[in-house]
């Protein structure tokens, strides 16, 4: 026997697993070959090494865990427990267990349904004013500024459901769609906001001056009797607009700025008013910040079929707006803080910015009234304002304050300009304050009325 | 078919004719009874079982994983899932074998576990351990005949013993444990592994010739 054959089977050898014979010819072989001999004692020794280990011990307490482990059931038998359980039921059983599984599967999917559906009907309910906003060019111009973006929300928020359920939406859409070969006087319900828009007035008459002015006077009286609120109430809504959808054009919106600048010019020729005088007093300029649009509340020599079709501009039409008065310097536009980034941000790539953002504004508190026995008073509210520091959010038509008519225009006057603005109008008119200055910014509407 | 009645009293045996080998003998598993009792969740007959394997179990589950705690888990392990999975048991095996089979599986999966998780096993067995009841002193065999200077020797031993274990191969490792520390037999070895007789034989020869080598090393 070799020591290849002899070392291979050593451990067996040890283990006595070898036949007779062949065990043999080991002990023969190991007790001529010493490497064999010293391989086959170390052998031994590894064997007897492993055989006196001494036996580990669990602990006293192991059978105990053991027990309660294994009485232990997992979820998952708990759980099939059940189910089997099921399965032993009689047919009927069965059958009820089923309809009250299903029924709880129906009443989950319904109220997830319905919260869903909560968030879609906003939506939809928003819907109309979104969409009626792209329908106006003026409406879809003012993301409000950054940095008064939670408090314009939070008052559009109250002005929205006040808009929504004042009048439906789709109507009013209708009203606006029959009124625009007609209509480029618009006007709206103070309470109602800017998302709405009412027939427009007949054109004025020269022959009829005595019904022009009732119905101005009439139309003042229903914006006197608006909430002072509502000015920032639009604002909060544009701001429920997404940035994207309130910043982007229409895109079948045509620019028209050189028939926009015209009208600008000739309502500047036309009115000798100052420009400031161009923004609207009626509901659409008192509930949207905006610039307010000569063409959308009938800038003067403006004629109705015209303002008609200014009203069917959209957006593109907003930028030729921008543009124009920009041109003919009609600071209404640029003096609102929250049209002034609008403006900026729909015109067009390459139009001039038209003013920067300013500070966030609060609905002021006060009720003011200018008495006076010219035919110029919102000028002269116009041009005290603007010497006091403050800035014209929206003039009176000049259409009206010709008249003669009661108007109203919106002014944003910082905190400590009051007194200088009376003093401003001393001597001209009686200006009549109800309330305190505020301590802040303040928007407030003046109601200039005509002795 | 009934078989003949050879435990009837006065009955005799059936005589065998010369030449024709006799019936294999059918082996009996002394746990059988023990088994069936458990297979109808008796709890006490499942602690009759675990108090006669515990040791056993406990032990080899420590020369593999050489960590107390980690045995002791697997230990439980193994005999809460012999409970759960004990009518698994056909009993075309003996009992121990199945057993030994379910720890060998276990310290497997929970050796590559701990691999995973970078776990360095290392458990020495002269340290003693600490226990609700105090410190514990480690299961040594401590022969009184044995002087101090003999059993820090018979330690040392273990301990090297123990360290080259540690290092074999886990199928190496496995299957010395069962030959010299558990003292099965390669057939049984051989249903344990679901190893061939041969296979067993070539790796302990080779886990033997292994350990022979390390403790070479270490002496030297």
């Amino acid at each position: 026997m070799t020591c290849f054959i002899a070392k291979n089977l050593l451990s067996e050898f040890l283990d006595d697993a070898l036949d007779p014979a062949r065990a043999r010819e080991i002990e023969d072989h190991v007790a001529g070959c010493a490497a064999c001999s010293k391989e086959l004692a170390e052998l031994r020794r590894v064997q007897q090494m492993l055989r006196g280990l001494p036996i580990q011990r669990v602990p006293a307490d192991f059978v105990a865990r053991v027990t309660a482990k294994a009485q232990q059931k997992s979820f998952f038998e708990r759980a099939s427990g059940a189910v089997s359980v099921l399965w032993t039921l009689p047919p009927p059983a069965k059958a009820g267990v089923a309809f009250a599984a299903s029924l709880v599967l129906v009443i989950t999917v319904w109220f997830n349904n319905q919260e869903h559906r909560g968030a879609w009907d906003l939506g939809a309910a928003r819907g109309p004013a979104v969409a009626k906003l792209d329908d106006s060019p003026a409406r879809i111009s003012a993301p409000p500024a950054e940095a008064d973006a939670d408090l314009v929300r939070a008052e559009a928020a109250k002005e929205l459901a006040a808009a929504n359920v004042a009048t439906p939406a789709p109507e009013i859409r209708r009203d606006a769609a029959k009124d625009e070969k007609t209509a480029g006087f618009a006007t709206g319900h103070a309470a109602g906001g800017g998302l709405l828009r009412e027939a427009p007035p007949p054109p004025p008459s020269l022959e009829n001056k005595e019904a022009k002015k009732k119905e101005a006077e009439s139309q003042t009286r229903a914006i006197a009797a608006a909430p002072v609120a509502s000015p920032v109430a639009s604002p909060g809504l544009y701001a429920s607009i997404p940035a994207t959808a309130a910043r982007t054009p229409a895109p079948t919106a045509k620019p028209q700025p050189i028939r926009v600048a015209k009208a600008a010019e000739k309502r500047d020729s036309e009115e000798s008013l100052p420009t400031t005088m161009s923004g609207a007093p009626d509901a659409v300029a008192m509930t949207e910040p905006s610039y307010a649009p000569a063409d959308d509340w009938g800038g003067a020599g403006v004629d109705g079929s015209e303002r008609g079709k200014a009203d069917k501009s959209s957006a593109g039409a907003r930028k030729g707006r921008a543009q124009g008065e920009i041109a003919t310097g009609d600071v209404a536009v640029s003096e609102s803080p929250v049209s002034a980034e609008g403006a900026g941000s729909s015109a067009a790539p390459g139009a001039a910015p038209v003013a920067q953002a300013k500070a966030p504004v609060a609905a002021g508190p006060l009720a003011v009234r200018y008495l006076t026995e010219s035919g110029t008073g919102p000028a002269e509210i116009v041009a005290a304002a603007r010497a006091a520091g403050g800035t014209v959010v929206s003039g009176a038509p000049p259409s009206l304050a010709k008249s003669g008519a009661s108007t109203v225009v919106i002014l944003d006057m910082p905190a400590g300009s009051w007194t200088a603005f009376a003093e401003k109008l001393a001597g001209k008119g009686d200006l009549e304050i109800q309330g305190e200055a505020p301590a802040r910014r303040t928007r407030v509407r003046i109601e200039v009325v005509k002795r | 078919m009934s078989r003949p009645d050879v435990d009837k009293p006065g009955a005799t045996p059936p005589t065998v004719p010369p030449g024709i080998p006799p019936p294999p003998v059918e082996r009996v598993d002394p746990d059988r009874d023990l088994i069936d009792r458990v297979k109808k969740k008796q709890i006490g007959a499942f602690e009759q079982l675990v108090r006669k394997y515990q040791d056993r179990v406990y032990n080899l589950s420590f020369r593999f994983l050489r960590e107390r705690e980690i045995a002791e888990e697997v230990a439980q392990d193994v005999f809460v899932s012999i409970y759960k999975h004990i009518d698994g048991f056909k009993g075309e095996a003996k009992f121990s074998t199945w057993l030994f089979r379910v720890v060998a599986n276990h310290c497997h999966n929970k050796s590559k576990y701990l691999r995973r998780r970078r776990h360095k096993l290392q458990d020495s067995i002269d340290v003693p351990i600490e226990t609700e009841d105090g410190e514990r002193k480690r299961e040594l065999a401590d022969d009184p005949s044995l002087s101090p200077e003999e059993l820090s020797t018979r330690r040392n031993m273990n301990e090297a013993i123990q360290d080259a274990i540690s290092h074999l191969d886990e199928d190496h490792r496995v299957i010395v444990l069962l030959r010299d520390v558990e003292d099965l037999s390669y057939e049984e070895i051989g249903e344990i592994l679901g190893l061939p007789e041969g296979t067993v034989k070539s790796r302990l020869h080779r886990a033997r010739n292994e350990l022979r080598e390390r403790l070479s090393k270490t002496h030297e």
